[in-house]
């Protein structure tokens, strides 16, 4: 077989009957001093559901820009962002961002148990004894049981990030933005928080939409990785990764194909910020 | 304890120092009569029920006056941290009345509210208002971006914002208005004590001196002292429990 036919599959932008986010030709541009700023020009991009899909580019591409309005902080200048076949008008149910400054978006004045428990959804009407069952659940998911009754300012950044993830999850999202979560960690850190997430997203039905700076950490996680272009962004590079599930952080990172896929996506990045 | 030590060594000596100074008669002892003599007659107004009978008016009105601030301070403040029109209304108002010393309106407070108690906690009121609502707005300021976008992207209510975000997140900051408040509120009230009225301590202090009573016009000054140090106290306690999710990582 062709390797590189297997590996990189390109997506069409329509509506495909499992498309759970449709970019539809938005544009989205800044005011910076007088001067308008063009971040998206008529950019398109489906996303499959269930997807685990990793956006990635040189600095300053959009790329936490996508994830605002996809999350609904933020508005497009032109077009439309539909989820579920709806117009995203504002932060809709079921998609929940985590972003990257874990230590600021964790309330320090609760414990942690009680951060997680922020999350469950108002709407949904639980006894004392099922909320607590639902936080215990999920703090064990993340790895902090144990920690219920530490304040944040008691645990390590990683841990920190895992309240973050908890308090995400709780919500029960069919959609996770994260917006470059495991940037601010350590190496070793970084790698259990992926593994973490990897088995989030082997266990539950979710999308998850990752942006982040570190390449390998696309390709490790991801089942496609969308690289944008400088702006006005455009898909540079959209990648289907077929690399054998589940990922493994020795195993993975040593296949003859996630060296060819991550060679190939950083000289593309690297070439665009060399020519800023 | 150990570490307040040279502190407390320091007062000792100075009382000593203003002892024998006034003992040798090295000051004037009717000016300035022996401390040993000003904590004889600190004792007895204690005993006989003066001080206390002194120091209940003025901490009911400070206590009164305090409140209604914090009541109206809180609120106000941190409506115009989150709302621009509220802060677009009342800005100009807050920054034209903020300078003003608040002993300079109670010459106004008198003619409209005449000489009681009414007068006291408003003027108090007065004064402790501005440290609580513009350190309450300062602290919705201060609440970082992310916190809200948190609040947003888990679809919380505006009013649930207000009440489990903003509010905790601007709650270092408002307690530190308050501790501002709790000074000024002690000096307002016993200077508003001074000008008009026949009790609080301030009365009490002004009195004794009119009727050349100079020692228990000092235990009245000390009663001032140690009041204004207990309330900070108190003051401290209550915010550290309060901030208690701060103190491991801002250990002193």
């Amino acid at each position: 077989m062709d390797g590189s036919q297997m590996l990189s599959g390109h997506f069409a932008t329509g509506a495909m009957p499992d498309t759970i986010i449709d970019i539809r030709a938005i544009d989205k541009s800044f005011t910076v001093r007088g001067r308008v700023v063009p971040v998206f020009a008529q950019f398109s991009c489906a996303i499959t559901r269930g997807s685990f899909v990793s956006v990635i580019g040189p600095s300053g591409c959009g790329k936490s820009t996508l994830l605002r309005l996809l999350a609904g902080l933020d508005r497009p200048t032109a077009g439309a962002i539909l989820f579920d076949g709806h117009a995203i008008d504002g932060p809709p149910r079921g998609m929940i961002a985590v972003f990257q400054q874990y230590a600021k978006s964790i309330f320090p004045w609760r414990s942690v148990a009680e951060n997680v428990a922020f999350g469950i959804d108002p709407a949904v009407k639980l006894s004392t004894a099922e909320r607590r069952a639902m936080v215990a659940e999920h703090l064990e998911l993340v790895g902090l049981t144990g920690y219920a009754d530490h304040w944040p300012s008691q645990i390590s950044g990683g841990m920190q990030q895992r309240v973050a993830i908890a308090r995400a999850l709780i919500r029960q999202p069919e959609v996770l933005l994260m917006d470059e979560p495991f940037s601010a960690v350590d190496a070793m850190t970084r790698a259990l928080l992926q593994d973490l997430l990897l088995k989030i997203w082997r266990t539950r039905p979710i999308t998850i939409l990752f942006v982040t700076h570190d390449v390998d950490e696309a390709v490790l996680l991801s089942d496609r990785v969308i690289s944008l272009g400088r702006a006005p962004a455009g898909l540079q590079e959209d990648v289907a990764i077929h690399l054998p599930q589940p990922r493994d952080q020795i195993e993975t990172r040593a296949h003859r194909d996630f060296i060819e896929l991550r060679q190939r996506l950083f000289a593309s990045i690297f070439k665009q910020e060399q020519s800023k | 304890m150990k570490a307040r030590l040279p502190g407390f060594l320091l007062i000792a000596f100075l009382l000593a120092a203003w002892e024998i100074s006034s003992a040798t008669e090295f000051i004037d002892p009717v000016s300035l009569p022996r401390v040993s003599a000003i904590l004889a007659s600190w004792w007895s107004s204690i005993t006989s029920g003066a001080i206390v009978g002194a120091v209940l008016p003025t901490l009911w009105r400070i206590l009164a006056g305090f409140t209604l601030a914090t009541l109206v301070g809180v609120p106000v403040g941190l409506l115009m941290g989150t709302i621009p029109f509220v802060f677009r209304l009342l800005e100009p108002l807050t920054e034209f009345i903020r300078p003003i010393p608040s002993a300079a309106y109670i010459p106004v407070a008198i003619l409209f509210l005449g000489i009681g108690d009414e007068m006291k906690i408003f003027v108090v009121f007065l004064a402790s208002l501005f440290p609580i609502l513009l350190n309450s707005f300062a602290g919705v300021r201060g609440i970082d971006p992310v916190l809200i976008d948190t609040a947003h992207t888990f679809g919380t209510s505006r009013l649930a914002t207000l009440r489990q975000i903003v509010l905790p997140a601007a709650l270092p900051s408002i307690l530190t208005g308050m501790r501002i408040s709790v000074g000024l509120c002690l000096i307002v009230a016993v200077v508003a004590e001074m000008i008009s009225g026949n009790s609080g301590i301030g009365y009490f202090i002004l009195n004794n001196q009119r009727i050349f009573r100079v020692p228990e016009m000092f235990a009245g000054i000390f009663t001032l002292g140690l009041l204004g140090y207990l309330i900070n106290l108190a003051f401290l306690r209550i915010e550290h429990f309060l901030l208690r999710w701060r103190t491991t990582a801002e250990t002193i």
